[in-house]
């Protein structure tokens, strides 16, 4: 089930008012019914893979908490158990990790290892595999895998109760798309469910509101033209591209915001608080600043059961810097079974290496030159810099494959046609005048939001403490704005009436 | 829980109740304002009167070409509303007609049964559906309309049309039922017409101005159809449904050049269906009324109006006859009728000025609410045969006409052709100045010349002569300072 379909805005509202009226002991329960309603609406068998996930994760708790608790009455050696743990810990990675692994990265692999052989000219008949591949999987594969890791370090319980378990993994709103929340966090708030409360409750309403406007009124138009440039970039060089890639920071920006932050409304009207997944990214001075900003909960994820395992800065920097590397190559990965997705992990990484190495350099020449790092010029010009090189890495994001990433690079740098700004042949890529500077009106508004959400003013709590009758006309005209600009519904064609010949 | 807690959650839930209505309230102005106007003007006169209408017209645009309300209304004071449809297959005239009779109890409806033949529900371009059902509002009828035209619609292609101008819109109930979920996208598109729809003035018909040649008619079989199709159980259905209500029902089959062979099966199934039912069945097929030569509109499926008159005149006469119908007018109850008729007139006299060419202004003129008075300015014209057919039809007695005729005036019955003997040794087509090869049409309400509706200039563009200087190739006469015409 989508969050922008009919749907859902039949499902959510029914599943909310059961949830408050139901005795706290079932409260649960009826999520975790809804949450697989919910993820069997795409396709019913993948739940098996769901369940399959939680019940290995769940086991590995249990079976840790086992295994210290007989070690404690036996008093065995602590290393021993640890040990045991650490088996559990890895049959848990190898057993989820392989299903993802099947699902997502199986054809990837074998054409890798095509290509490995070929360069050594053996040729290898590996048939293609075609699995569908299943919703979210990625994601709460690694919210599944994080119980563990929290288990096995001690920062959370093992959780006994196998329905309430189940409900963590699978919990709706964050399902398919994020955050990957903490079992510390989210698990602990499923045990001690709340109370109804309105204000918490009208809070989340806005941010859903926030979240349809990112992801129907903006992304989905914004899609429109990025699709037409870069699915067509053979016939839209130069400034076409350039124009594709800065109107794709934002699309992919808005459809991941838009969805988490409608995933964290929709928990917080049932008393849930998720983590914060995006924070105004694109006012980030510095690509390591953007990813403390962008997709907080992946970020995090690779920071606290990838690079911190692997050493994290502790070893030296250039052991630093390999962590870095491994951690933003295989965040590439995560995002899609593709060369081109683990090139733009590799250059995120890259950025940062060098960033961090060229730090000295650049302090210098910046006191050298005399330059007022404090002044707000300054700070336009890093934010413009950082967008920028971001700009560039996304390049590999949208492209299609290595081969084409290479093309639109080549074409951004060498075609010459900036004509086609001044010219109205931006209003041939799908979106007609009006349409086009509509979206980039609510460009400028994101931005706006979001400078504000960098200064700390948090327009959501202005509004929320304004009169009802401000409020009542805030949502109305929230909800109508929505539903007329968002691309939804059965479809429309102005060029379509001509009946004549019939 | 204490009071103050229950008057704060009742406080609260009047709140949220009073944002709802508030809501919804908003949504409806917002879905009115979007909406394509296309149906709320093809159906605004109905609704406006709905109850007084004594006769409904169903089917596809053959009877939306080719059925009059407001000729019916003036020559026989019949009060009716034609709700033909664009590629309404018979399932949908049924649901038209059950949401039509949720408004109005008419005494007669009259089903025109083209694509008797057809499996489809309704028509794959949903375009064409929603012309048909967007202005009714929202009800049980239309739900069910709804619901059972999208079950087993009979096309294959679920997901879009599959015509070349088809529309790209996904079939949905939703879309049917609200339709701002189709026409949101539409507010970059808004203009004067949302604001100010304009009704249909032809009471739902659609006039088609042109004339086409037609194209050769296939013989008719005599056979019928065998197998119970969609489209007859439907026509079926819609017979006991109004003969449950009371209202008669009159089958009918408008004429065009019948190409195929399976067309002519359904006109003659019809009959049968027409006994089986004890209902009347007016087959137009198998009358002499239209001239195809005039009156079509394309070669092979719509009339135009002069085709147009003829089937509503004779329509109308043949419910007087056989239905208990009562002529309204002089009834003040009905003095609304006499103000838009005078409105209809009024665009017809309008649309006279807009017409390029002499032969397409005849054939609106084949009207009997208009006379006129032909200056000949170049006998050329008349070698056009299609113009001397319509000057026929209209009651010329055309072996009187010659490259001598300087004037042909025609008001009814009163017909009066003048002839001016050319000059001896004189060429009347050549070398002329161009003035006095115009010719000059006035055209005044019939029984009333002095109350002028139009007058209008044509000249033949160009003529081209052989060696001998014989005339070869004349063009249609066109309006003189409007668009050239393509020659024969």
């Amino acid at each position: 089930m989508l969050f922008n379909s009919i749907d859902f805005l039949i499902f959510f509202p029914v599943v909310v008012l059961i949830y408050f009226i139901i005795p706290k002991k079932i409260k649960y329960i009826w999520l975790l019914v809804a949450s697989y309603y919910f993820y069997m609406g795409w396709n019913a068998k993948y739940a098996i893979l769901l369940f399959f996930s939680t019940f290995v994760t769940y086991l590995s708790g249990v079976a840790m908490a086992s295994v210290a608790a007989r070690g404690e009455e036996s008093g065995a050696d602590e290393r021993l158990v640890i040990r045991r743990k650490k088996i559990i810990v890895a049959i848990s990675f190898i057993l989820n990790l392989g299903i993802l692994f099947i699902f997502k990265y199986l054809d990837f692999a074998c054409d890798l290892l095509a290509l490995v052989f070929g360069s050594a000219g053996i040729a290898l008949n590996i048939p293609r595999f075609d699995i569908l591949l299943p919703v979210g999987i990625s994601f709460y594969t690694f919210q599944a895998l994080s119980y563990t890791m929290d288990v096995y370090r001690g920062e959370i319980y093992a959780e006994k109760n196998f329905l309430r378990y189940a409900l963590y993994v699978s919990f709706f709103p964050q399902l398919v798309a994020g955050p990957i929340e903490r079992s510390k966090n989210l698990l602990k708030q499923l045990a001690v469910p709340t109370r109804f409360d309105y204000a918490r409750a009208r809070d989340g309403l806005y941010q859903m509101l926030w979240g349809y406007f990112l992801k129907i009124v903006l992304a989905d138009r914004v899609a429109v033209v990025v699709d037409a440039i870069y699915d067509g970039y053979e016939i839209y060089p130069g400034w076409y591209l350039i124009v594709g890639t800065v109107l794709f920071a934002f699309q992919v920006y808005c459809d991941f915001a838009g969805y988490s932050t409608i995933a964290i409304g929709a928990a917080k009207i049932l008393g849930i608080d998720l983590m914060e997944n995006f924070n105004a990214p694109y006012t980030s001075m510095s690509i390591s600043e953007l990813w403390r900003r962008w997709h907080i909960s992946l970020t995090t994820w690779f920071r606290d059961y990838v690079y911190i395992p692997l050493g994290g800065s502790r070893k030296g920097r250039l052991r630093k810097d390999i962590n870095i590397m491994i951690v933003f190559l295989v965040s590439g990965l995560w995002h899609g079974a593709g060369m081109h997705y683990v090139a733009w992990g590799g250059i995120n990484g890259l950025y940062q290496v060098i960033g961090e190495r060229l730090k000295p350099l650049r302090t210098k020449t910046a006191s050298v030159l005399r330059v007022k790092t404090e002044t707000l010029s300054f700070k336009l010009y890093k934010v413009l810099a950082t967008f920028l090189l971001t700009l560039f890495s996304d390049i590999f994001f949208r492209a299609n494959d290595m081969k084409a990433a290479g093309a639109i690079i080549a074409s951004v740098f060498t075609a010459h046609n900036p004509w086609i700004l001044f010219d109205g042949s931006l209003y041939t890529l799908g979106l007609g005048p009006s349409e086009f500077r509509f979206m980039l009106l609510c460009i400028a508004v994101l931005i706006f939001a979001d400078i504000m959400k960098r200064m700390g003013v948090c327009i959501r709590t202005i509004i929320g403490e304004q009169g009802y009758v401000f409020r009542l006309l805030v949502l109305v005209f929230g909800v109508v704005f929505i539903l007329t600009f968002g691309i939804w519904g059965p479809g429309y064609d102005a060029n379509n009436f001509i009946y004549f010949q019939f | 829980m204490d009071r103050q807690d229950v008057k704060r959650i009742i406080i609260r839930i009047a709140g949220a109740a009073v944002a709802v209505c508030v809501l919804i309230a908003a949504l409806y102005s917002v879905t009115s304002l979007l909406e394509r106007k296309e149906s709320e003007e093809k159906y605004g006169k109905f609704f406006e009167h709905a109850s007084d209408m004594d006769v409904l017209f169903l089917g596809t645009s053959h009877v939306l070409n080719s059925v009059f309300p407001m000729e019916l209304w003036k020559d026989y004071g019949i009060t009716s509303y034609n709700m033909g449809g664009h590629a309404n297959q018979i399932p949908t005239s049924y649901w038209v007609m059950m949401n039509a009779l949720d408004y109005s109890d008419p005494k007669v409806v009259v089903i025109d049964c083209y694509s008797l033949a057809s499996n489809l529900k309704v028509f794959d371009d949903f375009e064409y559906v929603h012309l048909s059902f967007d202005a009714f509002p929202l009800s049980i009828t239309k739900m069910k309309a709804v619901n059972d035209l999208l079950f087993n619609p009979g096309y294959a292609n679920s997901a879009g049309a599959t015509g070349a101008d088809g529309s790209k819109e996904k079939h949905t109930r939703l879309g049917l039922l609200w339709d701002y979920s189709v026409y949101h996208s539409r507010w970059s598109d808004i203009g004067q017409r949302d604001f100010e729809p304009e009704f249909s003035k032809e009471y739902g018909a659609e006039s088609r101005i042109q004339i086409a040649e037609p194209s050769d008619p296939a013989e008719n079989p005599g056979t019928t159809l065998e197998e119970m199709t969609v489209g007859r159980i439907y026509l079926e259905a819609m017979i006991e449904e109004c003969k449950s209500r009371g209202i008669d029902v009159l089958l009918t089959y408008i004429p065009y050049p019948v190409t195929g062979e399976s067309t002519w099966v359904d006109i003659n199934t019809v009959y049968e269906i027409a006994e089986s039912h004890d209902v009347k069945y007016l087959d137009y097929l198998a009358l002499d009324i239209v001239d195809y030569d005039t009156d079509c509109y394309d070669p092979a499926s719509h009339l135009n109006p002069s085709g147009a008159f003829k089937v509503t005149d004779y329509m109308g006469k043949y419910l007087l006859e056989n239905y208990n119908l009562t002529d309204h007018r002089g009834d003040e109850r009905y003095a609304y009728w006499d103000e838009d008729y005078n409105v209809y007139r009024q665009m017809k006299d309008e649309r006279l000025s807009e017409q390029n060419d002499l032969n397409t202004y005849l054939m609106l003129l084949e009207d009997d609410d208009y006379g006129f008075d032909i200056k000949i300015g170049d006998a050329g014209i008349l070698s056009d045969s299609t113009t001397l057919h319509l000057l026929e039809n209209k009651g010329a007695d055309v072996s009187k006409i010659s490259a001598d005729t300087s004037r042909i005036h025609i008001d009814g019955d009163v017909c009066e052709i003048e002839n001016e003997a050319s000059k001896e040794g004189e060429d009347r087509d050549r070398d002329e100045d161009p003035e006095e090869k115009k010719t000059v049409v006035t055209v005044f309400h019939s029984g009333n010349e002095d109350d002028t509706v139009d007058v209008s200039e044509f000249a033949v563009p160009y003529v081209t002569y052989d060696a001998e200087g014989q005339t070869l190739m004349t063009s249609v006469a066109v309006r003189v300072g409007g668009e050239e015409t393509d020659g024969e």
